[in-house]
């Protein structure tokens, strides 16, 4: 009982650490800059999502040994399974570009050297952490470094933001101005934080770690307070923001604006927090993505796949990871600004979560692969709600954000 | 599988199509809205340049990419004119040039609003 | 049970607790008079390809035949044990065709590479 402690709060660590990265700092920081505290409800909602799906995520791992692509090709057989690898692939892919960039800047933020330079670097990095790393040094060293992002929440609590203006906010308001891109920011926030690549990059991890049904309980509390603290954290980002940007007029549109997020409140030190947060929060990010597009194809296609055995036990899935980050790379250098590449694949998820979250909701209302710890009405609810809400949403304002010219 | 992609396709297509189209007095207010968001960008990176709270680099990197910005809207050219001249003065790290480049940029409001 | 849902798509496992790959095809005999029996299994590219349309599964077949990587790989039902998430096959996968690709990754590329 007390070892399923430990590795609850590992795991809740683990989750807080981990959980910024460039698509909920750039959305956030959107947010809070144009709108103010309006859009908070936005990220009160991926964040409940977030929660309930990993949780169930968790579950499922646990009950049945399987991750999720395991139990999604085995379940729904090899032809949607191809539907779901060919989607979840090219987005990932674009978000793991993000991700990458968003490394990249932060070391322009510090040697003044342009973001195009270091992409070859970074990714010869992230190649190198997961070819000699262990699942471990991965989920829990990188994660720890990013409770640096922590400063964000007290950057916020400094910022003495009007905390009753934020709670009116805290439930989905109707925007005063500027709908279209009001919805479109709100989309992009729940594509955000409402990430496939997490849920199955979780369950994944849950088999790594052979978890097996006495750590329910565990599970529970990871996803409650790890998704939890995390949401706590954009939310830290969207104050600053609005702090810093909104009484400005500064509308955030590119990543450079973001180098002034915590001036404000940290001085010299807030462009250092800002600069180290980016760096750690999207390598480590771009290290999930990576190994999880990886799985999909290692899981999907039955090789051997664990993140703790030598490389050359698993070829293909070693080739697949590398292959994955070369292709990376090039999208980054590509020339798309990395700021938009951000903001649109974070709605492309959003648009594309119904391929992920319908299989595996039926998986957890399956009694042969959950048993009987199926889902209740109330998680069926709140998962199938939101994902409706931001698929709409993403079908709505995508052409918009893309030909209206944001 | 292929009657699931004709639909998403369908209503992707149809939600295209009902987009308003975008009047011209709403460009205007989008552009002034841009406008004036790089301008308060310049002036904060530079204030806080003055306070010492930014790199150089970084101030002169985020300047010279506020002025091309400016350029690039109509009608705010001016502006971008100014924002060069923080951007040279920051570059040099001259801090009077930056601060008389500041007071250049606080004088001119009634310049902007005469575009259409 | 169920063919489809028991044993299609699930993860092969060999003799020594390898993953093999998956299930990818089932092969039936139909015989006038009698019920259909089960042959065996297959996997491999070209059977996962013909499940997608005939034509990708014969160019993927072709390919193979050209390049030496697994089209189709056939095993036996005697040789096959239905567990409940998973099927055990009654071979060493590293000594069979199903993984060429995995061996020659590792012989010719990940192996040289150093920390392989």
């Amino acid at each position: 009982m007390k070892n399923k402690a430990v590795e609850a709060a590992l795991g809740i660590v683990t989750s807080v650490g981990g959980f910024l990265e460039i698509g909920s700092i750039a959305t956030a920081a959107q947010a809070g800059g144009q709108f103010g505290f309006q859009l908070a409800w936005a990220v009160v909602l991926g964040g409940v999502c977030v929660a309930f799906l990993v949780e169930q995520s968790g579950r499922l791992a646990a009950v049945s040994g399987a991750t999720i692509p395991d139990a999604i090709r085995g379940r729904f057989g090899f032809n949607y399974y191809f539907l779901l690898l060919l989607t979840m692939a090219v987005v990932s892919l674009l978000v793991l570009a993000a991700e990458l960039g968003g490394v990249c800047v932060a070391l322009e933020f510090a040697t003044g050297i342009s973001y195009r330079w270091w992409a070859v670097p970074v990714a010869l990095l992230a190649w190198l952490i997961i070819w000699k790393g262990t699942f471990e040094l991965i989920e829990q060293g990188v994660s720890a470094l990013g409770l640096v992002t922590l400063c964000f929440v007290v950057g916020a609590v400094m910022s003495r933001p009007d905390w009753g203006e934020l709670a009116r906010h805290l439930w989905p308001t109707p925007p005063d101005r500027d709908s279209a891109r009001y919805w479109f920011i709100a989309v992009s926030i729940l594509g955000a934080s409402i990430t496939p690549y997490l849920m199955f990059f979780y369950s994944s991890g849950a088999v790594e770690d052979h978890w097996d049904k006495s750590y329910l309980d565990a599970n529970r509390a990871i996803a409650a307070f790890g998704m939890g603290f995390g949401t706590l954290i954009s939310m830290g980002v969207l104050v600053v923001a609005a702090a810093a940007f909104e009484p400005r007029g500064i509308h955030v549109e590119d990543y450079s604006q973001l180098g002034l997020l915590l001036t404000n409140v940290f001085g010299r030190w807030g462009f250092v927090l800002v600069a180290a947060s980016l760096a750690i929060a999207c390598l480590g990010a771009a290290l999930e993505i990576t190994l999880e597009i990886a799985y999909m194809f290692a899981q999907g296609l039955g090789w051997n796949w664990s993140e703790n055995q030598r490389p050359s036990a698993e070829a293909r899935f070693s080739a697949t990871y590398t292959i994955v980050i070369v292709l990376g790379t090039l999208v980054l250098l590509a020339g798309f600004d990395p700021f938009k590449l951000t903001t649109v694949s974070m709605a492309l998820t959003a648009a594309t979560l119904p391929v992920a979250i319908v299989p595996f909701l039926v998986l957890m209302n399956d009694r042969r692969y959950v048993g009987s710890y199926t889902n209740g009405w109330f998680s069926n609810a709140v998962v199938i709600g939101i994902t409706a809400l931001a698929f709409v949403l993403a079908v709505v304002t995508l052409p918009l954000e893309i030909f209206g010219g944001g | 599988m292929p009657r699931r992609f004709h639909v998403f396709y369908l209503a992707a297509v149809i939600t295209a199509c009902g987009c308003p189209v975008t009047r011209a007095a709403d460009e205007d207010a989008k552009h002034l809205d841009k406008c004036n968001s790089w301008i308060a960008t310049a002036r904060m990176v530079a204030e806080a340049w003055l306070d010492d709270e930014l790199p150089q680099h970084y101030a002169a990197a985020t300047l010279a990419k506020a002025a091309a910005k400016l350029y690039g809207i109509p009608a705010c050219g001016d502006i971008g004119r100014l924002v060069s001249e923080l951007h040279s003065a920051v570059s040099a790290s001259e801090a009077r040039g930056v601060r008389q480049a500041l007071a250049h940029l606080d004088a001119p409001t009634s310049r902007r609003r005469t575009s259409k | 049970m169920l063919l489809a849902r028991d044993v299609l798509d699930k993860q092969l496992i060999d003799k020594t607790g390898r993953r093999m790959g998956r299930v990818d095809g089932i092969v039936i005999a139909l015989h006038q008079g009698r019920p259909p029996e089960v042959r065996a299994i297959e996997l491999g590219s070209a059977v996962l390809g013909r499940r997608l349309h005939e034509r990708v599964g014969r160019w993927l077949q072709h390919l193979a035949g050209r390049w030496g990587w697994n089209g189709v790989y056939r095993i036996p039902w005697r040789r096959i044990t239905v567990m409940k998430h998973e099927i055990r096959a009654g071979m060493i996968a590293e000594r069979t065709r199903a993984l060429v690709v995995e061996r020659w990754l590792r012989e010719r590329i990940v192996g040289r590479i150093p920390g392989g």
